[in-house]
Order: structure tokens, then C-alpha cells, then sequence
């Protein structure tokens, strides 16, 4: 906040009483206004938005009131939400209004970097801001490494083409790296190399029959959290519902079946549901198949003749067999995962009596892992044994959400950006170690935990400037240490966000940007409940401070700013590509870009144009008001029939698009497939490679040094990572099954809290390889006796003044992430955070 | 007297508008050209805060450059992390400590009533804009009293005493001793333990001048 006029400094006593007192008061914030009087509150209204809290996205409506956001909910017309929010909406007025928002770009004034060191940050205009950053782009493009440059995404609105895509690529660098890899690459793995959809599923769960919930609490997490809330409590009266998961999560405390395996053994669990489905005749044939001559030849341990089957809407059946089923049965899954093998014959039989109305609802716990990917597959496979695979009561794909795609632009791409864009990117994706086979390509699909390796090691060659946009790369990916490092070493970084966090402290410019739900201008796109869905975020109130659409502001001026540089190309791409598609005016401001993009993106909804199908919208004025479009509700069956986009066009349990997939990537490196599993770090050699089958859980830490499991999970209360500077996180705590509030909590088993001399309450030290981290032990009967678990969220050292205790030394509670080591499960570039990776100890201090 | 007591109104008027400028961003150079510090200390002088006038003494700005003024006003004010002395009164005086809260609007409200609003960035109860409503509703009031309009002056009065009791002074001497706390130079901590007298100095003059006023 600066001072407007000189003025304010000067005395006007001492001018004299007639003078000063009859020119009347100097002001600066202060403005002369009518006097009302003292009148009533201003009535309200209910403004569209969405709710980016989680990967569900709904669509919202916030309640304004004199200007101010004062109360949120779903949005009346959402099919997904049905007017509903879970808790993270309402926690979210406390992140729009929280005092420790960045207010002003800031600059570092310290060059030292590191943890503990102060960047010593000092307001300054934004002018400033974009021409230090347009200076270090220039010089990068001077010196013909703009390949150097990376943009960092974190949490996004589909406005990211601009900013992620456009931006980067035409400024002349390949390093759009997006966080997917974070998140569930190894989840969209499982379901791709099966069913040839790397996406996230869509669950029925109206008319589920059995719902198998593996790896998430579907009422805490899971892209549809409110849908699953209102759903899962009809559902436990009509359906039965299975949790397969080491921790006792909600949804498995209300199921009628919990199955705490050992974490990572998730394949084997699913192998030998599958093995009893098997033998005992019961899969779904209408999807499946059946002997040709009718008779069941599966039979534990007898290899059975491919010939013999006759396949319907599924390939590889007795491949799998063969392979990886015909011996695991429930007893032997059971001395691996440590679970009933009773237990999982019930479950079998539950599911087939249920078929094919089985909602197989896959998470990330089962698959990020190491060695997750095949557990993906295998419990995804469960899906199809079912029938339950895009059927009534099963687990969808989702229906067209035909947003217009991002204009074309490579002319004006000049030949140095056409050359930089096709070098290798710093995460290293396609190397022989890292497949990351996205889409079926050798390096298809982005590795973000990887970054830091090629960071450090330059290779392939080293970073000189980041920017970031709402991530937080140093706190949120596994091995915190080695982020930290990577950091260190970047000469120039950038950090678009609305809460400074441990990523700014890397920072040499932190920028304001708009909170999501409130004030940040986009769209997403979304599916629940059989609807697609796309939803806007609209400014539903004026920012309290001047902050940005980092999508579409950002760009726009870091634009101008290279333009006056020299560099007009992206400035000119931007004008030329998004015009406003009612008039054809090109813009003029980068909030006429943000507007015109928003109605370009969207216009098939509301133009008139074509029918879409769905909600019946006339025009940009209704789309605003109402906030969103809903599709029809998805066709089932609509990839039966050799539709699937496999290389099959059949659901595959022995993947013939895998196979393609990795073959690819042997051959690239002029190796065998055999050296691309070793390579990767899988243990499956020979056809075992292209079936979902058990792979021993890889741990990081000798067991007899820490011989806990240590168990990730995320908060029903995490606003993605950012909520952990609102009071009611702490207060509301408890609200996750196990946890105290305003404390970061260890749950142990009783049985292991004995063993250590532990009780509830007690401060203790979690290490691992990776490192310890401090927090408070709950002895609790829902996490299995070996394992140990704890909410990811606390930790923060240099976020506001609830997250941190300490800024930039002590941190509230313990980040997850510092224990749980660096590592990567490969074939999808997925980060490792789950499976049990992470062994531990734990010790009273 | 009539004279007298405007011309103490006007005395007041500035001292809060020049304690008000200490909690903008520093500008050292204008600082020192304006005698700020040397200024401040004067008026509270004058109108008996001597503790208030003795701490802007401590003010100074000559050992710090710009650049270190700047560091430490961010370090505590403004952040980007944590932000030891949050400038606004609705982190002191609402449940959960957030910026626009239901005492922010009360403020705004206030404002309204005699006459302006706030024409700056951020909320309407930053620690420097309330001083400024102070400083402007004890211009009016000096303006009043010379005027001879007293059914005015009993209004800003009021609106003064309210403000004052119900606003600035319940959340300004935490802030005061935030500064205090966290300030390594003695422009800030000088600032801190000023603000803390001159509240404190306060509530004894504005419950004074509220048994003395005449009544709305």
C-alpha cells in the first residue's frame, strides 16, 4: 500500500486554523461519499462458479453480499452435485479472506536459497514484475536456450492451453510440465491398457448392486465427492459394499465388508478374486465368454488351452489364466496380503451374484505405488470378470463434453521455437527407466517427480528459469529433499499463486493470483452421476487485492512485455487466435483475452450453433448466469460391441496395447521388453509383462531398521494443498476417522502402540530413509497392526501463520512427504506415494 | 477557547494522518524531507501523549536504506509467509482471523456515516486507513467547532468516540505490541511502541472528550 499524494506528510496545523480546517482534511485511502445514513444490509444474490477444492469440481454458487462472498453451495442446476457441497466448499471462504494472501508481486532481495533462509521479499508494481521476467525470457532466447525455460502447473482450468501450452511452446521451450503424474497416472494406466481410456472412470452408483471400493474413500476423495455423500448411505441399504484398503476409511467403516490388506499387495488380492470368479464358473459371460463347450475348464493350477474359449467383448481371458491366476488362490493371496482368504470367496461370490451390476471403484492407493501398475490392471480387470464395465451399475466412461480445442498457433511459431519444442523435456519421460507410457507412447505421459532428477543432474540439460502456477512442487511431490535442491539451483523462478508456500521460498518473484470458486475466470470440464459437465469459475466478487487469471493475464502482459522487447510473437498469437466468437473483435486487454477465450472454449454449449445434446442454453448471458452445462446422461454399453479403443477393440486382459506400448519402448532403446521391466524396476519378465498380475510391494527402508508401513492419505478437509492455513482445517479435523482435531496425528495400532510403549498423545518421531518429521500418536483399531497412517496436509514451514509454526524453520505437524522417499512407478511416470514404500519407525519424544 | 479547542482538534487531526503514513510502504527519502519522524513527535507532544512523542524520537531512519525499510515492512506487515503484524482489524476482532470480516463491514459502515468511503486497494480497516477516519472526523470536528455547529460537532463526536471505542482502540495496542515483538529497526519499533501510547493515551482524551461533548 503506498502513499498517493506528498500531501499527507504536511502539517496543516501549522498553516493556520482557518486555512486548514476550511480546505478540509488531506486523505489518501479515504474519498469523499454521499452520507446514507445508517440503512439495512443490502439484499444478496447467488453468483455461478466452481468449486476447485478436489478433482471433483463442482459447479458452485457463492452468495455475495455487499460485495463480500459469505456463503457457498452446489449448483441448483448441477445433475452431478445436485446442489451440494462437501465440506471443502465451505472451508473455502476462510482461503479467500485469508489475511496471509500474497497482496502485491514481491521480488527476493536475498539471491541465497535454500530451507531456513530468508528470501527477504519486498513489494513491487506489477510493471516491475513483468519486465524483470520478460528481461530473463529475452535473455534466454538471446543466448538460444529457451529450452531451459519450464512452466510448472499445478491446479488448472482448461484456460491452461494458454498459459501451459500456447505460451511455452510459442516462447520456444518443450517444458509444459503438468502435475498429472502427482496425481493418478498409474490409476489411468490400469484402465487404459485394458479398456483403451486413459481417464478417470465415472461410477454408477444408483444402481449398484455391489460396490468394491479399492484404494479411496470415495465420501472423503475421488472427482465425486458430493455425488458419493448423498449416494453411499441408499447404497449400503441396497448394494453391498466392499473396502479394500490397510486404513479403515470412512466408506469402510459404514461397508459390510473392510479387507485390510498389507499395502502393495493389491494384485494379488484382486488375482485371487478373480481365480475364484474363475474356478468356480461365476464370471459374467455375456461380457466375457465362455468355453466353447460349456464346460469349465479353470481349475487352480491347470493351465487351460486358449482355444477352448470362445471371447466375446473381452481378449486374453485365459492368457491371464495361464499366467497370472491359476495359482493365486485365495489362500496363497491371503498369506501375501496377510487378509481371509474366507473373505475374499464371499466377495467373489457377493460380486458375481451382483453381476453385471458391480461397481468396481479403482483409487490411486492401489496403484501408486513402485510397482503399481499392474495392480491397476488387475483390479480394473474385476471390472470387466463382472460385466460391470460400462454397464448399468458399473464403472463408465463418460459422455462427450465437446469444449472447442485450443486454435491453432504454429504459425507463429518461429523456426527456433519449432526446433526447442522437439527437444527432450526435463523429466526425463521416455528415457529407457522411465516409459511413462501415457496413451500408449514411449513418453506419452509426463513424470513431474522426475523433474527434480533432471533438474540436479542436467540432464537433459539444466533449467535456468521456472515458472509455477498453483503447485507447490517442493512440498507436494514424495522426497521433498531433492526438490528442495532442484530448486535451490534454478537461477530464476517465478511463482504465480495465491498463498506464498515452500515453492515461493525458491521464488525470485512471487505474483497474486485469483483463489478458484471466488475470483478466478475459467472452465473445467467434469463427470459424475452419468453426466459430463462443464462448469465455469467466474469473478463472483471484486478481489479484495489486484490479482491475476494466471492463464490468461499472465500471458497476455508477459506478452506486451516481450513484444516492446523484440519479441512479438506470442503477444501477436494470442490476439490473432482468440477473438471474440460473437463479434470478431480481436482483444485489446487481458481481460478481454480471458473473456473472449471463456466464450470460445465454450461456445458450442451456448452458441446455437449445434446441438450438443444436454441442457438447452440461449446464449452467453444465461451460460454466465446459470454456470454450466449438463450433458445427457451417458449410453451404457456405449464401448460394448468391439468399441473399445484398444488395439483389440475388446476389454483386454492380456494387453495387446500394453504389449504395442512397451515393445515401442524397447525398440526405441534397441533393447527387449525384459530390459525395459528391469529398467523400470518391475520384477515380471516374458509374457507375465503385458497381464495384470502380483509383483512383490518394493519397500525403501530395511525392515529391520523401520518396520512399519507407513500409509499416505489425503484429508477430507485438503482444499488440494491449500487449506491448511484456515483455522476450521484444525478445528474440523476430526472429521477424517482416526484424527483429533488441531493436531497432526499418527494412527497405530493398539497392538503396535503396546509394542512401542506408546499412547494417545504422545509426541513421536516418524523416520524413514527419506527423513522424520514430528506429529502426534493416536492408537486406533482401523489401521492394520504392521502399518501406520497419516493424512497428508500439515507440514508446512514457510506458508501463513496458521499453516507454519515457525516461519521458514519449524513446521506445524509433520509433511508426509519428507518420509515418504523419492521414487517413481515408471510404466506411467506416476509418483510413488502409496503402496507402502515407505517403511518407517516410530519412537516417543 | 473555541479557537483553542480547534485548533487541538486540528493538532490531533494530523498526528493521526502522519501516524497513519508510517504504516504505508516506507518511502525513506520523503520520509526525511517531510521530517516525519521529528513532525509526529511534535504532535503527539502537543497534545500530551509525551510516551508516544518520546518513542517517535526513537524513529529513525537514517541508519536503514530503502531496501532495508522495505524488508522489514514486509517482514512484518505484509509477508509473503507469515505476517507477524497483520495491519487489519478484522484478524483481531472476528472469529477465524480473516480479512473481510463482519467488523470490516461495521467499519466500512462507519465510514459511511460521516461521509467517505475508502479509495485504496484492500480492506477498509488496515491499521492506516482507520487512522486516517481519525484524522478526518477530528478535522470536522475542528471545522465544527469553529463553525459553531454544534449538532455536528455532537455527531462527529459521536461517531469518533464509537469508532474509536468499539474499532481502532480494541485491536490497535495488539498490533502495537506485534510491532514491538518483531521489529528490528528503530523506525518499526519505534512505530510500535508509539502506536501503543498514543491508543493508549487515547482512550483516556476520547472518553474525556465524550463526558464533555454535548449530546447528538
Amino acid at each position: 500500500m503506498k502513499i498517493k499524494r506528498r500531501d499527507f506528510l504536511k502539517l496543516s496545523a501549522a498553516t493556520g486554523l482557518a486555512a486548514a480546517a476550511f480546505k478540509g482534511s488531506t486523505l489518501n485511502a479515504l474519498a469523499d461519499a454521499y452520507r446514507p445514513g445508517i440503512g439495512g444490509e443490502k439484499p444478496g444474490y447467488w453468483v455461478a462458479s466452481t468449486c476447485q477444492g478436489c478433482t471433483t469440481w463442482c459447479p458452485a454458487e457463492v452468495f455475495v453480499q455487499d460485495g463480500r462472498a459469505v456463503k457457498v453451495r452446489g449448483n441448483r442446476h448441477s445433475k452431478q452435485n445436485e446442489g451440494v457441497l462437501c465440506p471443502r466448499g465451505h472451508l473455502s471462504l476462510q482461503q479467500v479472506y485469508d489475511p496471509d494472501r500474497i497482496k502485491t508481486p514481491m521480488k527476493r532481495t536475498n539471491p541465497v536459497k535454500g530451507r531456513g533462509v530468508d528470501p527477504k521479499f519486498v513489494p513491487i508494481s506489477w510493471d516491475e514484475a513483468y519486465n524483470t521476467i520478460a528481461d530473463k525470457m529475452m535473455e534466454l532466447r538471446k543466448n538460444n536456450e529457451s529450452e531451459k525455460y519450464a512452466l510448472m502447473r499445478g491446479r488448472y482450468t482448461y484456460m491452461r492451453d494458454i498459459l501451459y501450452e500456447v505460451t511455452t511452446k510459442v516462447f520456444g521451450s518443450p517444458n509444459s510440465i503438468s502435475h498429472s503424474s502427482m496425481c493418478a497416472e498409474a490409476e489411468k494406466f490400469g484402465v487404459f491398457y485394458t479398456e483403451g481410456k486413459w481417464e478417470y472412470r465415472d461410477y454408477d452408483l444408483d444402481n449398484a448392486k455391489y460396490i468394491l471400493i479399492w484404494g479411496c474413500d470415495p465420501v472423503a476423495s475421488n472427482r465425486m465427492v458430493p455425488a458419493a455423500i448423498k449416494r453411499l448411505g441408499n447404497a449400503i441399504e441396497r448394494a453391498t459394499v466392499a473396502a479394500v484398503d490397510p486404513r479403515l476409511t470412512t466408506s469402510a467403516a459404514k461397508a459390510q465388508e473392510w479387507v485390510p490388506l498389507n499395502p502393495g499387495t493389491d494384485a494379488a488380492v484382486a488375482g485371487a478374486i478373480a481365480h475364484v470368479m474363475l474356478t468356480e464358473g461365476i464370471w459374467h459371460k455375456e461380457f466375457v465368454g465362455d468355453f466353447k463347450d460349456g464346460k469349465n475348464l479353470f481349475k487352480a493350477g491347470v493351465t487351460v488351452d486358449e482355444a477352448a474359449f470362445a471371447e466375446k467383448e473381452s481378449h486374453g481371458l485365459v492368457k491371464w489364466w495361464n499366467l497370472a491366476l491359476k495359482d493365486m488362490t485365495p489362500k496363497k493371496a491371503a498369506e501375501i496380503a496377510a487378509v481371509d482368504a474366507d473373505q475374499l470367496v464371499r466377495i467373489a461370490r457377493g460380486m458375481a451374484k451382483a453381476a453385471p451390476n458391480v461397481c468396481v471403484w479403482m483409487g490411486p492407493g492401489c496403484c501408486m505405488q513402485p510397482r503399481g501398475a499392474y495392480n491397476s490392471m488387475a483390479v480394473h480387470a474385476l471390472s470387466a470378470l463382472t460385466g460391470g464395465v460400462d454397464n448399468v451399475g458399473g464403472s463408465l466412461q463418460g459422455s462427450k463434453n465437446p469444449t472447442n480445442k485450443v486454435p491453432k498457433y504454429d504459425k507463429h511459431m518461429d523456426e527456433v521455437a519449432k526446433k526447442k519444442t522437439k527437444l527432450k523435456k526435463i523429466d526425463q519421460r521416455g528415457y529407457l527407466n522411465l516409459p511413462a507410457l501415457g496413451g500408449g507412447k514411449s513418453g506419452g505421459g509426463v513424470s513431474t517427480n522426475n523433474c527434480a532428477t533432471g533438474m540436479l543432474a542436467k540432464d537433459p540439460y539444466d533449467i535456468k528459469m521456472v515458472v509455477g502456477y498453483m503447485n507447490n512442487f517442493v512440498f507436494s511431490n514424495n522426497g521433498t529433499d531433492k526438490w528442495e535442491k532442484a530448486m535451490e539451483a534454478v537461477p530464476f523462478t517465478v511463482h504465480l499463486t495465491t498463498v506464498a508456500s515452500e515453492f515461493s521460498m525458491y521464488s525470485d518473484i512471487v505474483l497474486p493470483c485469483r483463489t478458484n470458486l471466488f475470483e478466478r475466470i475459467g472452465f473445467v470440464k467434469t463427470k459424475a452421476n452419468r453426466h459430463a459437465t462443464c462448469t465455469l469459475l467466474q469473478s463472483t466478487i471484486e478481489p479484495v487485492f489486484t490479482v491475476i487469471n494466471e492463464e490468461t493475464d499472465y500471458p497476455w502482459h508477459i506478452g506486451q512485455k516481450l513484444k516492446e522487447r523484440g519479441f512479438p510473437n506470442l503477444a501477436d498469437c494470442l490476439t490473432d487466435i482468440f477473438k471474440d466468437p460473437e463479434t470478431g473483435k480481436a482483444p485489446t486487454s487481458a481481460a478481454e483475452l480471458t473473456e473472449y477465450a471463456l466464450k470460445y472454449y465454450t461456445s458450442p454449449f451456448w452458441d446455437g450453433k449445434k446441438d450438443v445434446g444436454g441442457d438447452k442454453i440461449k446464449g452467453w448471458d444465461e451460460m454466465k448466469r446459470r454456470g454450466m452445462w449438463n450433458s445427457d446422461a451417458y449410453k451404457y454399453k456405449s464401448q460394448w460391441g468391439g468399441k473399445f479403443s484398444t488395439v483389440t477393440k475388446k476389454f483386454e486382459f492380456y494387453s495387446e496395447t500394453l504389449k504395442k506400448a512397451l515393445t515401442g519402448h524397447a525398440e526405441k532403446h534397441k533393447v527387449d521388453v525384459d530390459k525395459v521391466m528391469e529398467a523400470a524396476g518391475y520384477t515380471a519378465r516374458g509374457e507375465l509383462a503385458f497381464v495384470p498380475h502380483y509383483e512383490p510391494p518394493k519397500q525403501n527402508g530395511d525392515p529391520k531398521q523401520f518396520p512399519l508401513i507407513f500409509i499416505d492419505y489425503k484429508s477430507r478437509l485438503n482444499r488440494e494443498g491449500r487449506s491448511q492455513n484456515c483455522p476450521w482445517y484444525y478445528e474440523f479435523k476430526h472429521v477424517d476417522p482416526g484424527d483429533v482435531g488441531e493436531q497432526d496425528t499418527v494412527r497405530l495400532n493398539p497392538i503396535d502402540g503396546k509394542a512401542l510403549g506408546l499412547k494417545d498423545g504422545d509426541k513421536v518421531k516418524i523416520s524413514s530413509i527419506g527423513g522424520s518429521i514430528e506429529c502426534v500418536a493416536r492408537l486406533w483399531e482401523g489401521v492394520k497392526p504392521g502399518t501406520v497412517s497419516k493424512s497428508f496436509g500439515q507440514g508446512h514451514w514457510a506458508v501463513g501463520r496458521t499453516a507454519s509454526k515457525v516461519f521458514g524453520k519449524e513446521a506445524r505437524g509433520g509433511n508426509n512427504n519428507t518420509i515418504i522417499p523419492w521414487d517413481l512407478e515408471r510404466l506411467s511416470g506416476s509418483n510413488a506415494r502409496n503402496g507402502g514404500h515407505a517403511m518407517v519407525k516410530i519412537e516417543k519424544v | 477557547m473555541t479557537t483553542d479547542l480547534a485548533q487541538t482538534a486540528l493538532l490531533r487531526s494530523d498526528a493521526y494522518r502522519l501516524l497513519a503514513a508510517c504504516f504505508y510502504e516506507p518511502e525513506r527519502e520523503m520520509f526525511r524531507e517531510e521530517n516525519l519522524c521529528a513532525n509526529l513527535a511534535d504532535l503527539m507532544a502537543k497534545i500530551s501523549s509525551p510516551a508516544a512523542a518520546e518513542a517517535c524520537r526513537g524513529m529513525e531512519l537514517a541508519d536503514n536504506s530503502q531496501e532495508e525499510l522495505l524488508q522489514e515492512y514486509s517482514a512484518i506487515f505484509l509477508g509473503p509467509f507469515n505476517i507477524p503484524a497483520q495491519p487489519y482489524g478484522s484478524v483481531y476482532l472476528d472469529q477465524g482471523r480473516q480479512l473481510m470480516g463482519d467488523s470490516t463491514m461495521a467499519v466500512k459502515k462507519i465510514y459511511g456515516e460521516a461521509g467517505v468511503q475508502h479509495d485504496i486497494e484492500g480492506p477498509p480497516d488496515h491499521i492506516a486507513i482507520e487512522l486516517e477516519f481519525m484524522s478526518f472526523l477530528e478535522g470536522k470536528i475542528a471545522q465544527t467547532i469553529s463553525e459553531v455547529k454544534q449538532a455536528d460537532l455532537a455527531d462527529y463526536a459521536a461517531i469518533r468516540a464509537r469508532f474509536f471505542n468499539r474499532f481502532l482502540a480494541s485491536w490497535a495496542s495488539q498490533l502495537g505490541q506485534a510491532i514491538v515483538d518483531h521489529a528490528t529497526m528503530p523506525f518499526y519499533r519505534g512505530l510500535g511502541l508509539c502506536l501503543l501510547a498514543f491508543i493508549d493515551a487515547e482512550k483516556g482524551n476520547i472518553a474525556q472528550a465524550a463526558e464533555a461533548a454535548p449530546t447528538p
